[in-house]
């Protein structure tokens, strides 16, 4: 019997001392890292540096305005997905698979699908020129035309990652009992107000979900920007990559994880407040 | 009629969508080199040539990266079931002191960003001497991969009634036989599902590996590393070549998909 | 030998309690009915006599062996689970057949014989190669009985394994599981909510209620002398009625119109506790409870009727013949050899 009462925590104990070793570990590290000085001591010395780098301003911006951008375009679309998914009758698993496809798609793959299309002699200018809008090539992808650059990325990130959003979106839809539906239609209630009435509130913990990791990701972004604009538009965790990488300063690198990690978490705590999940709904 | 037209049109438009710059950068890797500077371009490719791709494996290194890659996946597959899975299964059957705090646990482990774990594992992988080897970015791609592997075996072993693992026990089972006969057989399919996950979550990943790496370069840190140097072409053969397992990969757990986001976030 | 010994039982899920404290012993080879309404802890009782629960105090025992220490696997019993626990991902043949593999009961021929015997006796022979996922509920059920009957264990416990067969079915494998475990002389606890299955079955009833045995009996004598008001409302069909009475003199208690002999020293107030056969008509005009006829129900074999007495209902069951009519006005007299007293403080009998 006291073996019976130990097994849990048996069964637990691989996957505890793991995640010690690899994250909670590596997360202080990161802290004590960050806050350090070259002489051994506590100071913002890093967080100074970082600041009064030329990239850093642009940086934080661009990274604040791809989340504020990105997200609700995702969250819109995959909405919109979803409920479409509800309406059509035919071949529906094969859209759905279709429509998930990005979900396994890196975000280092994602930019290159997209340089195809959007590099100077890329697919995008052909049809420009096919349409008689632009006279030959033209850059798009260069730090002479950052919103071009941004919105090649924005368009990008949307094409890689509303699959994450559909897939939480719908597996929450499917939580929902049909008869929900039925019960509306039966009290006259159109499409639009079956959507706002129902569909609505019953997935607000998937959305909730959605827009947590979305976001997380978001904060994140990285491969994608360097793949179509390299440091042209510079981002957090670029910049990380780029002092702890390229500059071999660990320090400033930190410095960036560990502000990526308070936006994260600013970001989630801000959800969970706008976004409050009755505990009853939950279950 | 009408509205039943427009909604299939919308669907095939979002189709196309997420289709057709897959199909362009296929075209434009199985193209020839030409296609790179071809102007105006064509939405069919003038001639097929394995040119590209022939080229791309011929550079030096990109063997070596593909096989890091894979071997780092299949390790972080391995790893993270092998981890989670007994972890999953406890979350499922067990009722116990330090259960929600571990959960809690978990869950905070997947809001935190990957330079956060990266930058300071590289200094301890250097000090134990496995920086630079596939090992490490496994390790690291693990961390990654377990929460998510944890919760979705958790799930999946609470769809096996408890009531069947109870009944062999009564018929003369230990645990450990029960699990075997009566619970693994059951979950299989769905544990395979999460394995492939784990496979293409660390088959995708690209700043750890990079950071981790020098010569021992997984196929993504190899692309992204070498982007200035290396020509279009060889980049989108590259990308190529990281989508096709991806195309895989939904296609095989296409079924699981949505029950394993459903309950993995509860 | 394999009689079940269980003393004293307390269980909690938290704060609630499932058991109180629940003593029993089931003789060898016995047939033991545990009868209760939803939610009582009859199912939480045999899963702890399995070994699939740890009780919280007490002690189980089966033969000379204390058992509530050890595994499920070494108590030597068997189960028939509610929902019935076959294991979907085998054959039918594999289910019955999983019990005398696990425990190596002889070579692969001998286990083909005894599945075979233990098929039949449910019924199942014919779908022994199909996968239980294409089973109906009342199949499943019947591959759960066998299986369990395989291995042929000292002790059997089953939770309702016959609810979900339809009522013929139900009757003929009744009968049958009767004759079989008799032959083995298999000690059984058999958990129903169905008194008619526990008083034709049982050699012994438990009444379990609120977490605890409030009687444990022959099914006659808990008809005829129910141990509490609980036991008397819950076995008999139309339960037992309950009349206030009030004493007049010592021994002497009137109900309604009527004087009665009741228990000598017993408080001024009491329940009588009556069968509904057991009320006689009365001819004459001599002193009777007298009520409204409300509802007349003709079974055939007898009658049923409702009345109205004083503001209660009041159920009798007479000659099939009476000439009975909703409205009239109905005279009845209890048997006097039938009367059973009950405290209405404790709930509990009085002797008298
Ligand atoms: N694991 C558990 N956790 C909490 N409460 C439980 C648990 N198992 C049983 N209970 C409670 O204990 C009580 C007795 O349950 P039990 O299953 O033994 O009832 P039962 O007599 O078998 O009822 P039924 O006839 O409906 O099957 C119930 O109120 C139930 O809610
Ligand atoms: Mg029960």
């Amino acid at each position: 019997m006291t073996s019976e009462r130990a097994l849990p925590y048996l069964l637990l104990a691989p996957s505890l001392l793991f995640l010690a070793l690899l994250f909670l570990w590596p997360l202080g590290e990161a802290f004590l890292v960050a806050f350090s000085d070259p002489g051994g001591g506590w100071s913002l010395a890093n967080f100074r540096e970082m600041a009064d780098d030329l990239n850093f301003a642009d940086a934080l911006t661009n990274t604040l305005l791809l989340v504020v951008v990105v997200v609700p375009l995702q969250l819109a679309l995959a909405l919109g997905l979803g409920v479409l998914l509800g309406c059509i009758d035919r071949g529906r698993d094969t859209f759905l698979y279709i429509w998930t496809i990005p979900l396994g798609i890196s975000d280092l793959a994602a930019g290159i699908v997209w340089l195809a299309m959007l590099s100077e002699r890329g697919y995008l200018n052909s049809l420009l020129e096919a349409l008689g809008l632009v006279d030959g090539p033209v850059l798009w992808l260069s730090y002479e035309t950052p919103v071009a650059l941004f919105v090649a990325v924005v368009v990008a990130e949307v094409w890689r990652a509303t699959a994450i959003v559909l897939v939480i979106l719908v597996a929450g839809m499917q939580l929902v009992p049909k008869e929900y539906y039925e019960a509306a239609e039966v009290f006259g209630a159109s499409a639009f107000q079956r959507f706002r009435r129902i569909t609505l509130p019953l997935l607000k913990p998937s959305i909730q979900t959605a827009l947590i990791l979305r976001t997380i990701l978001a904060f994140e972004v990285f491969a994608v920007v360097v793949v179509l604009g390299g440091r042209d538009l510079p981002v957090l965790a670029g910049e990380a990559f780029a002092w702890q990488y390229d500059y071999q300063n660990a320090g400033v690198a930190s410095a960036y994880a560990v502000l990526i990690l308070t936006v994260s978490l600013a970001a989630t705590w801000l959800y969970l407040r706008l976004l409050r999940v009755r505990e009853e709904s939950l279950a | 009629m009408r509205t039943r037209l427009l909604y299939a049109t919308l669907a095939v438009i979002a189709s196309i969508w997420v289709l057709v710059p897959i199909y362009l950068l296929a075209v434009s890797a199985f193209g020839g080199p030409e296609t790179i500077n071809a102007w105006p371009k064509s939405l069919l490719p003038e001639r097929v040539s394995t040119e590209t791709l022939a080229f791309f494996f011929g550079v030096r290194g990109v063997w070596n990266a593909i096989l890091n890659s894979i071997l780092v996946a299949a390790l972080t597959m391995v790893m993270s079931i092998l981890l989670g899975a007994p972890a999953g299964y406890a979350l499922a059957r067990f009722v116990f002191p330090g259960k929600d705090g571990y959960r809690l646990l978990v869950l905070l482990t997947r809001a935190f960003p990957i330079a956060i774990l990266a930058l300071p594992l590289t200094v301890r992988f250097i000090e134990i001497g496995i920086y630079d080897t596939p090992l490490a970015v496994a390790l690291v791609h693990t961390a990654l991969a377990l929460p998510f592997a944890i919760l979705v075996s958790s799930s999946l072993f609470m769809g096996v009634p408890k009531e069947l693992e109870e009944a062999a026990w009564t018929l003369g089972c230990t645990r450990f036989q029960a699990f075997r006969k009566v619970v693994w057989p059951l979950a299989r399919p769905g544990i395979a599902a999460t394995m492939i996950f784990a496979f293409v979550v660390s088959w995708n990943e690209v700043f750890a590996a990079s950071v981790l790496t020098l010569r021992e370069r997984t196929l993504t840190a190899f692309l992204l590393t070498s982007l200035n140097e290396s020509p279009l072409h060889f980049r989108f053969a590259g990308g190529l070549f990281l989508i096709v397992p991806a195309l895989i990969f939904i296609f095989a757990v296409r079924r699981y998909l949505f029950s394993m986001w459903g309950i993995a976030n509860r | 030998m394999a009689r079940i010994l269980v003393r004293d039982i307390k269980k909690t899920f938290g704060k609630f309690v499932a058991l109180k404290s629940v003593s029993m012993e089931v003789a060898d080879g016995e047939f033991t009915v545990l009868l209760g309404p939803s939610g009582c802890g009859k199912t939480t009782l045999l899963r702890i006599i399995a070994g699939l629960e740890t009780a919280d105090r007490g002690e189980v025992w089966i033969g000379e062996r204390r058992i509530d220490r050890l595994p499920p696997r070494a108590r030597n019993i068997a189960m028939v689970f509610q929902n019935y626990a076959v294991f979907p991902h085998m054959t039918v043949f594999d289910n019955i057949a999983f019990g005398l593999r696990m425990q190596k009961r002889g070579s692969e021929e001998e286990i083909r014989r005894t599945v075979e015997w233990a098929a039949e006796l449910v019924h199942i022979e014919s779908q022994l190669e199909k996968y239980t996922g294409q089973l109906s509920g009342g199949q499943r059920q019947r591959v759960a009985v066998a299986r369990a009957l395989a291995v042929r264990p000292q002790v059997l416990l089953m939770d309702e394994p016959l609810s979900n067969l339809d009522a013929l079915l139900r009757l003929e494998m009744r009968a049958e599981l009767k004759t079989i475990l008799r032959e083995c002389a298999t000690t059984t606890i058999y958990v129903t909510h169905d008194q008619v299955e526990a008083m034709s079955l049982a050699d012994r009833i438990a009444i379990m209620h609120g977490g605890e045995i409030e009687q444990y009996d022959t099914p006659l004598e808990i008809y005829r002398n129910p141990a509490t008001l609980f036991c008397g409302g819950f076995i008999g069909s139309p339960p037992m009625n309950f009349l206030e009475a009030e004493r007049v003199a010592p021994g002497r208690y009137r109900v309604g119109g009527l004087e009665l002999e009741g228990p000598r020293d017993a408080g001024p107030k009491l329940l009588l506790g009556i069968r509904p056969e057991d009320l006689e008509p009365v001819a004459d005009g001599g002193a009777a409870l007298a009520g409204s006829v409300l509802v007349v129900e003709p079974l055939g074999s007898h009658l049923l009727a409702t009345l109205r007495l004083d503001g209660r209902l009041l159920r009798f069951a007479g000659d099939a013949d009476l000439p009975l009519h909703p409205g009239e006005t109905l005279r009845l007299r209890p048997r006097a050899d039938r009367l059973r007293w009950f405290d209405p403080e404790s709930e509990r009998a009085v002797r008298s």
